[in-house]
């Protein structure tokens, strides 16, 4: 019974396709439910329980099972905001983007990536998080900066990338790859394209194609 | 009688308990969202708010914890007295030592005020030193009293700790014994 609800609650196959992610999902979710309902249970029947029950169920209801939840949540949730699905979720400004990246016919760089399975997960987070020591952190400080002026709708259209796209996010797939040497363009520019005085979508590009409703976008 | 105790309150009666459940609940409601609907919305307001949430309420049930091991582990506990209301009664059993912090007591034996007693005084502590004894006078608050109340198991674990409080105690004791008995002669004669 417990196994099917919490199924149910956690069965965005969209987003899980991880069986581990899958699975720290439903533990995390599963202790978040089981604290929920001993905290309720504390909260009405606080003064009926002896001073060592509530204590042993305090500790489990307020300090074990939240923080698995907690630890759990936050590693699922770091590895849910990997997915197109995350990112398509602020629909006014990322929705085109995911369109474009999915539209059988784009020959935008994305979709082609994406419809080739060229990177075969986490997309959009493949290409726009910086492959450096603190990359995924970065990518998370400017996420949120996202989320906040996508919620208080202070975005401006069309949506822009807050630095120049760097070329070092496409070499660290494509760099000594040997279609990639076999180039004679690409070992002449080499330089010029690490220092990113030249850029990939220069010459491979569209990076997206996209198409801006802008009376979706009224404040 | 009421007497307010307290440094003692229980961990049930604390309201930082209930700031706990509120601050827990709170926070696995946002933990709850962001994993049945994942989108940024939720996942910032669980990251942002719901995390620092739970991690401020696990905080605060580690204090209360050791906030309550403390207070079991402390060598006096506080009490405060009205005017009027009896601490100890002649020929109840004898278990704690009393040190008055503020406010004035008087010590009543046989229905007649012998002494009056103020901050810094402290009484109680022979019967302590008599195993088995019983009180053998009563004391009653005369204004409103604070007083720091020592249990007999802490009471030998202090002179065990600090020997020269022996010295400090049994002189008294001996003193206050010796007057005690001159009363009961004087009172046998006179009756």
């Amino acid at each position: 019974m417990l196994a099917t609800l919490l199924a149910q609650a956690t069965g965005d196959v969209h987003v899980n396709v991880d069986p581990v992610l899958v699975l720290l999902r439903q533990l995390s979710v599963g202790s978040a439910v089981v604290a929920v309902l001993l905290v309720l249970f504390l909260i009405f029947f606080q003064r009926k329980l002896t001073e060592g029950l509530l204590k042993l169920l305090a500790f489990v209801g307020l300090l074990v099972l939240p923080m698995v939840s907690l630890g759990l949540g936050n590693v699922v949730g770091l590895e849910q905001a990997k997915k197109v699905e995350f990112c398509g979720s602020c629909h006014l400004t990322m929705a085109p983007f995911v369109n474009d990246l999915r539209a059988a016919g784009s020959e935008s760089l994305a979709a082609k990536h994406f419809r080739n399975r060229w990177i075969p997960d986490a997309q959009c987070y493949t290409c726009h998080a910086s492959y450096g020591m603190f990359g995924d952190v970065q990518a998370k400080m400017a996420g949120l900066n996202d989320v906040y002026k996508y919620y208080t709708r202070t975005y401006t259209i069309p949506v822009r990338m807050h630095a120049p796209y760097e070329n070092a996010e496409c070499l660290k797939c494509h760099e000594n790859t040997p279609k990639f040497v076999d180039s004679e363009s690409h070992v002449e520019l080499l330089p010029a394209i690490r220092s990113g005085e030249f850029s990939c979508v220069d010459c491979h590009g569209p990076a997206h194609v996209v198409s801006w409703d802008e009376s979706r976008h009224a404040r | 009688m009421k007497v307010v105790t307290r440094g003692k309150k229980p961990f049930a009666a604390s309201p930082l308990l209930r700031v706990c459940l509120g601050l827990t609940l709170a926070g696995l409601v946002l933990t709850l969202h962001s994993m049945v609907r994942p989108n940024g919305l939720s996942f910032t307001l669980f990251s942002v708010v719901g995390t620092p949430l739970m991690l401020g309420s696990v905080a605060l049930l580690l204090y209360l914890f050791l906030d309550d091991m403390r207070k079991r582990h402390a060598l006096f506990t506080i009490e405060e007295y009205q005017p009027g209301e009896v601490i100890i009664a002649q020929g109840d059993p004898a278990d704690r030592a009393y040190f008055i912090q503020r406010g004035e007591v008087e010590v009543v034996r046989e229905g007649r005020q012998v002494a009056k007693m103020g901050p810094g005084d402290y009484f109680g502590e022979m019967a302590l030193l008599r195993p088995g004894a019983r009180r053998t006078a009563t004391v009653a608050a005369l204004t409103p009293v604070e007083l720091m109340v020592l249990g007999k198991e802490n009471f030998y674990r202090l002179l065990d700790a600090i020997p020269a409080l022996r010295l400090e105690f049994m002189g008294p004791a001996a003193e206050r014994r010796r007057l005690e008995k001159e009363e009961l002669r004087e009172g046998e004669e006179s009756g």
